[in-house]
C-alpha cells in the first residue's frame, strides 16, 4: 500500500511538474504567438500598404503618362505654330530691316548730294568779298555743313552695312602709304587739341598687298578721329605690326593707342554698339553720330578681322584689331624674282653699266640718296630739278630709265610725262613715277598720266632693283 | 601521408575551416541572430536571410511542408511559412538545417559518426530551449544557436585531423575515468571549447555566444555576468552525453552538474522530464530522417 501510495505521490508530483512546464510552454507561446501575430499583423499592413501604393503608382503612372502624352503633343503643337509665326515674324524683320536700310542708304545719298552743292556754293562764297561778320556767317555755314556732311557720310555706311551693300575691295595697297596718308589727314585736327601722332610700322610688312584701301583707311580715321576726340594734349599712337613673317599672307595687327580720358570697365562692351559712346551724354559732349565706331567693328568684320579694345578709366584706351592680307601677286614674283636676283645680279652688274638713268627730283636730298642706289647698281645717273629740266635732257639724250618725282615746281611729273610722251621716242620711253603721298588714286592718276611704273618713296634698294632687273629681262 | 611537422595550433585550424565550406556557417548564423536581438527586425528579415541562400531555402520549403507538420495546405515561400509556422520554428528550422549540412557527410570513424555528433548538438540545443521557456518561462532564443554550435570544434579536429581525433576517441574508450577534453588537451595541447571559441570569435558572433561555448564545460568560468546561458547549455549538455544522444558520455562531473542546477533553482528531476522528452523527439526525427 505504503509502495503504491508513493508511486502515486511520484505520480502526482510528476504530473504538476508537467502541468508546470505546460503552462510556462502556453505562457511563452502565448508570447511567441503574439510576437508571430505582431509580425503577420505588420506583414499585412505592408502588404496591403504596399498594394494600395503600387495601386496608387499604377493609377499614377497611367494618369501621368497619358497627361505627359497629351502635355508633349500639345507643346509640341503649341511650339510648331509658335515656330512658323517666329519664322513668319523674322521674315518680316528681315525685310523691313532690309528695306529700311535701303532706304536710309538712299535717302542719305539724296541728302549728300545736295549738301555738297551747297558746300561747294559755300567754299565759293567764302571766297568773294565779304566783310567780318559775314565770313564768320559762312565759315560756320561751312563748318556746320561739314559735320551734317560727316553724319550723313557715317549713316550711308551704316546702312550700306546693314542692308550688305557694302562690299569690300580687293586692290594692291600700299597699308604704309595708307597710313601716312590718314596721319596727314588727321594731323589737323591733332593739333586743335593740342595732341601728337605717332606711327610705329613694322618694316617687314610687304610693301603692295592686297586690300580695301578706302575702309581701311576708314577705319583708321575713325579710330584716330576717336582717340584724338577723347584726349587732349597727350599721344596718339597707331602701331601696325606683322605678326608672323614666314608665310605670304602678312597678318596684320593695328593698334590705336591713345592716352585721353579712357572708357570705364563696364561700358568696354557697349562701345562698338550703335548710336553708344561712352554714355548718352558723350555723344553731346564730344560730338559724332555715335555710329563711328560701330561702322569701324562692321567694316573690321566685313574683312575678317575682330576689334577689341583694352582701357581703363582715366588710363587711355587701346583698340587693336587683326587683319589677313595677301601678298599681290606681283610681290610674289618680285619674291620669285628675288632668289634669282644673286645670280642675275652679275648679269645686271655687267648690263647695268649700259643702264643710263634720268632721276627727275626736286628735292636734294631725295637726289643723293637715289643717285647712290643707283649709282651702286653700276648705272649711270643724270639729274634733272623738275619737269621741264626732264623735258629738254630727254631731248638732249636717250636714257633707259626715267625715274620721274610727280609734285615738282616750275612743271611737276605728270605735265612732264605727258609732254615727253609727245616727243620724238617718247612712247618707247620708260618712266617710272616717285611719288610720296601715294594716296589712293595716285597710282591711277600716275598711269593715266602715261607713266610705266610706280614707286613709292621713300625708294627702297629692292624696288630699284626690281625695277632694274625687270627691263633687263 | 603528408603530416605536419610541427603541432597543429587553434590558429592553423580557424585557418584552414575559414577555407573550407564550414566558414558560411558563421554569417548566417551571425545573420539570423542579429534578427533575433534586433527589436525592430521584421518576419521579412528572416525572409530575406534564408530566401539569400536558395538551397536553405529550399530545403526549409521543403521541411515545412513534411509530415511533422502535418500542414493542410502547402507552403509556398518563407513568408508564408513564417505566417503558418511561426516566427521561431521557422528560425529554429533554418539554423538547424544550415548548421546541419556542416555535420551531414558520411565521416564515419571506428567509434563514432559525425551525424552522432549532430544529434547531439541538435538535442542539446532544443532540451536547452526546452529547459529556458519550460521552468524559466523565457524565450529561448539567443540558446538555440549556441547550443547548436557548442561542439564545433569538434566537427573541425575531426575534419582537419582525423587521426589524432580517433586517437583521442581510442584513448577515451580505454580509460573512461578521464575526461574526453583532458584527452583533446594531451594530444593537441588544447580542447575543442577552445577550437569552438576561437572560431566563433572569427567569425564575429557576439561575444556571449563565444563565452558560452568557451565554457560550456566550466560555466562557472564564464565571464559574461548574470548569464544563465552557460549553465544552461553546460545542464542540457552533461544531460546528453550523460544518458541521451551523445558520442561519448561525460565522467565525474555530476557535482558541477548539481552546483549549476542549484545556481539557477532548477530542480534536477523536472529537467530530467524535460530533457527526456526532449530526445524522444529528436529520436522521432532520427527515425523520419528528418535530422537534416
Ligand atoms: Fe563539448
Ligand atoms: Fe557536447
Amino acid at each position: 500500500m505504503k509502495n503504491e501510495v508513493d508511486i502515486l505521490k511520484e505520480e502526482n508530483e510528476i504530473l504538476k511538474i508537467k502541468l508546470r512546464h505546460v503552462q510556462n510552454l502556453a505562457s511563452v507561446v502565448e508570447l511567441e504567438h503574439k510576437k508571430d501575430l505582431e509580425n503577420h499583423l505588420s506583414v499585412l499592413l505592408e502588404l496591403e500598404d504596399a498594394n494600395s501604393e503600387l495601386e496608387k503608382i499604377k493609377k499614377n503612372l497611367e494618369y501621368t503618362v497619358q497627361e505627359k502624352v497629351e502635355e508633349v503633343s500639345e507643346m509640341a503643337q503649341i511650339l510648331i505654330k509658335t515656330n512658323l509665326e517666329l519664322e513668319g515674324l523674322l521674315k518680316d524683320a528681315k525685310q523691313a530691316s532690309v528695306a529700311k536700310s535701303e532706304f536710309l542708304a538712299n535717302m542719305s545719298h539724296e541728302i549728300r548730294t545736295p549738301l555738297n552743292g551747297l558746300l561747294g556754293m559755300a567754299d565759293l562764297l567764302a571766297e568773294t568779298n565779304l566783310d567780318i561778320e559775314q565770313k564768320d556767317f559762312v565759315e560756320t555755314m561751312i563748318l556746320s555743313g561739314k559735320s551734317l556732311l560727316e553724319i550723313i557720310n557715317d549713316i550711308l555706311d551704316f546702312s550700306k552695312i546693314e542692308a550688305g551693300q557694302l562690299k569690300i575691295e580687293k586692290v594692291e595697297i600700299d597699308i604704309k602709304v595708307i597710313a601716312n596718308g590718314v596721319l596727314r589727314l588727321m594731323q589737323s585736327k591733332a593739333d586743335e587739341r593740342q595732341n601728337t601722332l605717332k606711327l610705329e610700322f613694322d618694316d617687314n610688312i610687304d610693301n603692295l598687298l592686297i586690300g580695301d584701301p578706302v575702309r581701311i583707311q576708314q577705319i583708321l580715321i575713325n579710330l584716330i578721329g576717336n582717340a584724338i576726340k577723347f584726349t587732349e594734349n597727350g599721344y596718339i599712337n597707331l602701331s601696325i605690326e606683322r605678326l608672323e613673317t614666314n608665310n605670304d599672307t602678312n597678318s596684320l595687327l593695328f593698334k590705336v593707342s591713345d592716352t585721353g580720358i579712357g572708357i570705364a570697365a563696364e561700358n568696354v562692351k557697349k562701345i562698338f554698339e550703335q548710336f553708344s559712346q561712352e554714355e548718352g551724354s558723350t555723344t553731346r559732349k564730344f560730338g559724332g553720330t555715335g555710329l563711328g565706331l560701330s561702322i569701324t567693328k562692321q567694316l573690321i568684320e566685313l574683312m575678317d578681322g575682330k576689334i577689341n579694345v583694352v582701357s581703363e578709366k582715366g588710363h587711355g584706351a587701346e583698340f587693336f584689331f587683326v587683319l589677313n592680307f595677301e601678298k599681290s601677286t606681283m610681290i610674289k614674283e618680285v619674291a620669285q624674282v628675288a632668289k634669282e636676283v644673286a645670280q642675275v645680279a652679275k648679269e645686271v652688274a655687267q648690263v647695268a653699266e649700259s643702264i643710263t638713268v634720268l632721276l627727275v627730283e626736286d628735292n636734294k636730298i631725295n637726289q643723293k640718296l637715289a643717285k647712290k642706289i643707283l649709282e651702286k647698281q653700276n648705272c649711270i645717273v643724270e639729274i634733272a630739278n623738275n619737269g621741264r629740266e626732264a623735258v629738254e635732257a630727254f631731248q638732249k639724250n636717250k636714257y633707259n630709265i626715267i625715274f620721274m618725282d610727280c609734285q615738282m615746281p616750275v612743271m611737276d611729273g605728270f605735265e612732264a610725262t605727258a609732254t615727253i610722251r609727245k616727243l620724238d621716242g617718247g612712247n618707247e620711253q620708260l618712266i617710272v613715277a616717285l611719288t610720296a603721298n601715294a594716296m589712293d588714286g595716285d597710282k591711277e592718276i600716275c598711269l593715266a598720266a602715261g607713266m610705266d611704273k610706280f614707286l613709292a618713296k621713300p625708294i627702297k634698294k629692292q624696288a630699284i632693283i626690281d625695277i632694274l632687273t625687270s627691263i633687263n629681262k | 601521408m603528408a603530416r605536419v611537422k610541427r603541432p597543429v595550433t587553434i590558429r592553423d585550424l580557424v585557418v584552414k575551416t575559414n577555407n573550407s565550406n564550414i566558414s558560411s556557417l558563421g554569417g548566417i548564423v551571425a545573420k539570423i541572430n542579429e534578427i533575433i536581438r534586433n527589436p525592430n527586425a521584421q518576419a521579412s528579415d528572416l525572409m530575406t536571410v534564408i530566401e539569400t541562400d536558395p538551397p536553405l531555402c529550399a530545403k526549409v520549403l521543403r521541411r515545412a511542408n513534411s509530415a511533422v507538420y502535418a500542414l493542410r495546405q502547402e507552403v509556398k515561400s518563407i513568408r508564408h511559412a513564417i505566417v503558418i509556422l511561426g516566427f521561431n520554428t521557422v528560425r529554429e528550422l533554418a539554423l538547424n538545417l544550415k548548421v546541419g549540412e556542416v555535420f551531414d557527410n558520411g565521416v564515419v570513424h571506428k567509434k563514432y559518426e559525425r551525424r552522432e555528433l549532430w544529434k547531439h548538438s541538435l538535442a542539446v540545443a532544443m532540451t536547452a530551449k526546452n529547459i529556458l521557456q519550460m521552468e524559466l518561462k523565457a524565450q529561448g532564443d539567443d540558446i538555440y544557436p549556441v547550443a547548436l554550435l557548442h561542439d564545433i570544434g569538434s566537427i573541425v579536429l575531426d575534419e582537419f585531423e582525423p587521426d589524432k581525433f580517433t586517437e583521442v576517441l581510442d584513448i577515451y574508450e580505454q580509460d573512461n575515468t578521464l575526461m574526453e577534453w583532458d584527452i583533446e588537451k594531451k594530444i593537441f595541447g588544447f580542447d575543442h571549447s577552445a577550437v569552438g571559441q576561437a572560431l566563433l570569435k572569427e567569425w564575429k558572433l557576439p561575444f556571449d555566444f563565444v563565452d558560452a561555448v568557451a565554457y560550456h564545460h566550466k560555466p562557472f568560468l564564464s565571464k559574461v555576468p548574470n548569464s544563465k546561458t552557460p549553465y544552461i547549455l553546460f545542464i542540457a549538455d552533461y544531460l546528453c552525453h550523460n544518458t541521451g544522444p551523445q558520442f561519448f558520455s561525460y565522467n565525474d562531473v555530476h557535482h558541477k552538474f548539481e552546483q549549476a542546477l542549484e545556481k539557477l533553482g532548477l530542480e534536477e528531476k523536472a529537467i530530467r522530464l524535460i530533457a527526456e522528452d526532449t530526445w524522444q523527439a529528436v529520436y522521432k526525427l532520427e527515425e523520419e530522417g528528418l535530422l537534416f
